[in-house]
């Protein structure tokens, strides 16, 4: 217990420093949804000061607090130019460039995101600023740009994509309508909307991730591919092994003999299903106390013809008091104190040829196997997904099936040899006693009793069979 | 004092000796009553034991055919009530994120970073939305998220508003769910009582009308009741034979659970807890088992809860506080928004649930109001599905208390209460259908109350029935006849014994 409760330990702390590795790789990056509300630029600036009237100002301030509140760290700008950006540009087109009014509203908004330094921190070059551009005499010919520092997109769901989609869109149609409060409103709510609930950009792999991928997808894919082959094959080669060519030690079986050979094991069944039979003949005496509690006592007719009940008998009588009753904390762990008879008749089946010798060795190999492949497959889901390998997680997907798979086979294949199965078969074929054939099926039935439903009707031969297995009351 | 067993090993049986003796041994015929394992007459048929076991698919057919019945009557119930359910903002978050189903087969891909969609919610229930769209042949990306802090038009152009056959659609989708909640809350009464319990549990969700809605509506908590009664029947498969297999199965379940909602992935703490306790109390080798397959629940479930969501991959830990982080700080903003829904405390809580489930919504409240309304009585009614409930509540007390802790019925009681704690503690803003895992909650204690008052009503009528055999009159005399041995009445082991004990004491 010690041991494999540190072994566990052990395995969990791996796990646990895995994780801790995956997490610091990302810890040093800004949260992209943390408040950003506080930022030192305030929200909304025109010049002059009476462009928009104090619910306008109230109404957009408040929109773009809405965006900072999911962490977008966005001011906006607007100003009054008294001549038309479109007439400088004629103007430029003399010395021999041309740009758009549109191109002229980019640059300044660029440059005045240059000058004011918005950002969530000195330095950050995280901000975004939106400049808006109202020509005194024609509002309409009103135009905006996005300008963004070079960490700030793509953030969230927003992509220069979307920014573009809201200057050249959201915002026109207002302009042209000569709502320029209201379409600067419905182009920041837009941003915010994006931020929100549009799917962000593909991230692209860094050049440390596409080496890892590299490595991973080689040395790694590899290693992990080659553990699941050799799992698969230690399996294989123990079901290979061929234990039919050893015969029989054995020309009858008794009725627990059979019952473990067709369940594979010596398990609790087998030992509950002797004692019930002991109690049935009077060997023991059992009772069930007021509050549902199996009592249990050696009885006077203490004769028993066969050995593993001799084995049971001899292990109670430790246990029992000199009144002959056994005490309630033995009950309780009537399974554990009988654990050496069980020991003994697979021993013995073992020494007969009829249970495989080396299943134990075996299962001891199977899980050694096993948590090394799962230990690989572990570490190598880190960098898969650091790197962002589909391989690599395709790989350790098959990896932990396998491991499942191959934990599961350990805990429920049959111990019993061919040789152990054609005895059982004759045995089976042959027995004419309806006793051996209630111990017997008692044994091999047994698990169906417990899956009955509980409740206030619980058959009382339910909850003895539980408390004999010590699974607690029905 | 007691010795230890493993040292005092008894000499072992020389085979040599066995080998030669070894020969068909004739064992004792039991004096009283048969094993467990006896030839007996079942359904007219004289059948053997391994024949009788193999027939028991016949004993489970009935509860099969129920449980499909009560699928069957509440999908009808919800499909009927799908038009006419009004339409709530929130059903286009989740009918948005349908393309979650189909994005699992790019898990590094941008559906799966980090900010607000994925923070919002863990994936599951918008999983199961595209999987039931995807199934109807609807589109995976009808609709987008409906903004509230803007009004009705905007989010149209926006296009948040989804049509009707795609809104229609989606609410199929939980209406199956909702239904498939009925027929496990049957499976539930049953293994926890008998059928009766079973039909009680399963007609209570199919008719309560908080379920009704949330079955007719495309939001996610109909999956999380589902994933509850799912935890609640392995809870009690668990606690009847713990194998590793189950055990897994339940951190499985209670990984998903928290993948709908997150409150499910707290329950792995006090079934650890539980373990720790039965470690203490029990250190046979059946205790240390039971306690290690649930300290290692959280384990398990944590792995589930990660493996189902992609997002939470790069950093599992860090990103699940953040969803927990996000969630809280989501509801401190409901609060905020909607005063009048801000719940102040654990007993504010409490006495919301009582309030809703029992003033607003209830179906005994419904059935009062429907014999008011049809007698013409103007007059609004009060639900008593609580008597019911708190019944059952102080019978599955007593049977913990009668039976102890490590049984199924105690394994049930704890993970209904932890979820009912984690609600109560844990909600900060009453919205209807944060009551729904109450209503499953409810749903199996009514199952615990009903079918443990009819089973104790049979056992007195039973007993009435054979006092009057006994003291037949003499016309009845003649036309009694002996009873036939059944599986009811064959003395059992147990009964033998108490027959003995009593023989012995009158001695």
């Amino acid at each position: 217990m010690t041991h494999l409760s540190l072994r566990h330990l052990v395995f969990l702390m791996l796990i646990a420093m895995s994780l801790t590795v995956a997490t610091g790789s990302v810890a040093a990056q800004r949260d992209p949804l943390a408040s950003v509300v506080d930022m030192g630029s305030p929200q909304l600036e025109t010049v002059p000061p009476t462009i928009f009237a104090r619910e306008q100002r109230d109404s957009i301030a408040g929109v773009v607090n809405e965006a900072r509140l999911f962490g977008v760290p966005l001011v906006v700008r607007v100003i009054h130019t008294p001549t038309p950006l479109g007439l400088l540009s004629e103007a430029g087109a003399i010395a021999g460039a041309a740009p758009s009014a549109q191109e002229i509203t980019q640059r300044m908004a660029e440059e005045w995101l240059a000058t004011e330094g918005v950002g969530t921190s000195p330095g950050a070059e995280d901000g975004i600023l939106l400049l808006v551009v109202i020509p005194e005499d024609n509002h309409q010919l009103t135009t905006a740009a996005f300008a963004t520092g070079d960490n700030a997109l793509p953030l969230n769901g927003l992509t220069q994509d979307r920014l573009d989609h809201v200057i050249t869109t959201i915002m026109p149609p207002r302009f042209a309508d000569n709502t320029i409060a209201a379409g600067v409103h419905s182009g920041i709510a837009h941003l915010s909307y994006d931020n929100l609930f549009a799917v962000p950009a593909r991230l692209q792999p860094t050049e440390q991730q596409e080496r890892l991928r590299d490595l991973t997808n080689t040395a790694l894919l590899g290693m992990t591919a080659l553990g699941i082959i050799a799992l698969g094959g230690l399996i294989f080669w123990i079901r290979r092994r061929d234990s039919a060519r050893i015969p029989a030690d054995a020309d009858t079986l008794s009725p627990f003999e059979a019952g473990a050979l067709a369940r594979g094991r010596v398990d609790e069944p087998v030992v509950t299903a002797a004692l019930l039979h002991m109690i049935d003949c009077g060997i023991l005496k059992a009772s069930m106390g007021h509050a549902g509690v199996l009592a249990l006592a050696m009885g006077h007719d203490i004769a028993t013809v066969d050995p593993f009940e001799q084995q049971i008998m001899n292990l109670l009588a430790i246990e029992a008091g000199q009144d002959g009753r056994l005490p309630n904390a033995a009950v309780r762990r009537v399974q554990d104190v009988l654990a050496p008879a069980r020991e003994w008749l697979q021993d013995d089946l073992a020494t007969r040829n009829l249970f495989n010798r080396d299943a134990k060795v075996e299962t001891v190999w199977i899980i050694l196997a096993s948590l090394a492949l799962g230990t690989l497959a572990l570490f190598s889901l880190v960098p898969s997904v650091v790197a962002m390998s589909r391989y690599g997680l395709f790989t350790f997907g098959i990896a932990m099936l396998v491991v499942a798979g191959a934990l599961a086979w350990a805990a429920r294949r049959s111990w019993t040899t061919s040789a152990g199965e054609q005895v059982l078969s004759a045995w089976l074929s042959s027995r004419s006693h309806p006793e051996e054939a209630a111990i017997y099926d008692t044994i091999v039935h047994q698990d169906a009793l417990l899956a009955a439903p509980g409740g206030p009707d619980t058959d009382p031969a339910v909850r003895m069979v539980r408390e004999l297995r010590t699974l607690g009351a029905g | 004092m007691r010795q230890s067993l493993r040292q005092t090993r008894p000499p072992a049986i020389q085979h040599s000796l066995l080998k030669r003796s070894r020969r068909r041994l004739r064992y004792p015929r039991p004096r009283s009553f048969r094993p467990i394992a006896w030839p007996l007459v079942l359904r007219g048929r004289n059948t053997e034991p391994r024949d009788r076991f193999l027939t028991s698919r016949d004993r489970i057919l009935p509860d099969v055919l129920l449980a499909l019945l009560f699928f069957a009557l509440s999908l009808a119930v919800n499909l009927g009530a799908l038009p006419t359910t009004p339409t709530h903002p929130d059903e286009t978050r989740w009918m948005n994120r349908a393309y979650y189903a189909r994005d699992l087969a790019d898990p590094f891909g941008p559906t799966w970073q980090d900010y607000v969609t994925t923070r919002g919610q863990p994936p599951l229930g918008s999983i199961v939305m595209g999987i039931g769209l995807a199934i109807q042949g609807r589109d995976l990306d009808a609709t987008g998220v409906w903004d509230f802090a803007y009004g009705s038009d905007w989010n149209e152009r926006a296009g948040a508003v989804p049509t009707e056959e795609d809104r229609h659609a989606a609410r199929r989708t939980n209406a199956v769910i909702g239904a498939m909640v009925a027929g496990l809350a049957f499976v539930l009464g049953r293994l926890l009582t008998n059928r009766v319990g079973g039909g009680i549990a399963a007609g209570f969700v199919a008719f309560h009308p908080l379920h009704i809605t949330l079955s007719t509506q495309a939001l996610s908590d109909q999956t999380l009741a589902l994933l509850l009664m799912l935890i609640f029947i392995t809870g009690w498969s668990f606690a009847r034979k713990p194998t590793w297999t189950r055990a897994i199965l339940l951190g499985i379940l209670l990984g998903l659970g928290g993948s709908v909602k997150l409150s499910p992935l707290l329950l792995s703490a006090p079934l650890a807890l539980f373990g720790v306790m039965r470690l203490v109390v029990d250190r046979d080798r059946s205790g240390v088992d039971y306690a290690l397959k649930l300290l290692a629940q959280p384990v398990v479930a944590l792995a589930m809860f990660v493996a189902s969501y992609p997002y939470l991959w790069p950093a599992p830990i860090r990103r699940t506080w953040n969803l927990y982080a996000f969630r809280a700080s989501e509801m401190e903003g409901q609060s905020e928004a909607w005063p009048e829904v801000a719940v102040a405390s654990p007993l504010d809580a409490l006495g919301r649930f009582g309030r809703y489930l029992t003033d607003d919504r209830s179906v005994t409240g419904s059935i009062i109001q429907f014999v008011y309304d049809g007698l013409g009585i103007d007059r609004a009614a009060t639900g008593l599905d609580y008597i019911p409930a708190v019944a059952g509540i102080v019978i599955l007390i007593w049977w913990i208390a009668k039976r102890g802790l490590w049984t199924p019925a105690a394994m049930v009681g704890l993970l209904m209460g932890a979820e009912a704690g984690a609600l109560v503690f844990g909600m900060k803003t009453d919205f209807y259908r944060y009551h729904l895992p109450i209503v499953v909650i409810m749903a199996g204690c009514i199952g615990i109350g009903t079918g443990t008052a009819w089973s104790a009503l049979s056992h007195y009528l039973r007993s009435r029935e054979v006092q009057a055999r006994r003291a037949p009159t003499a016309a009845a005399r003649t036309s009694i006849q002996p009873l036939r041995p059944t599986t009811r009445n064959r003395p059992s082991p147990v009964r033998a014994f108490e027959a003995a004990r009593a023989r012995e004491a009158r001695q």
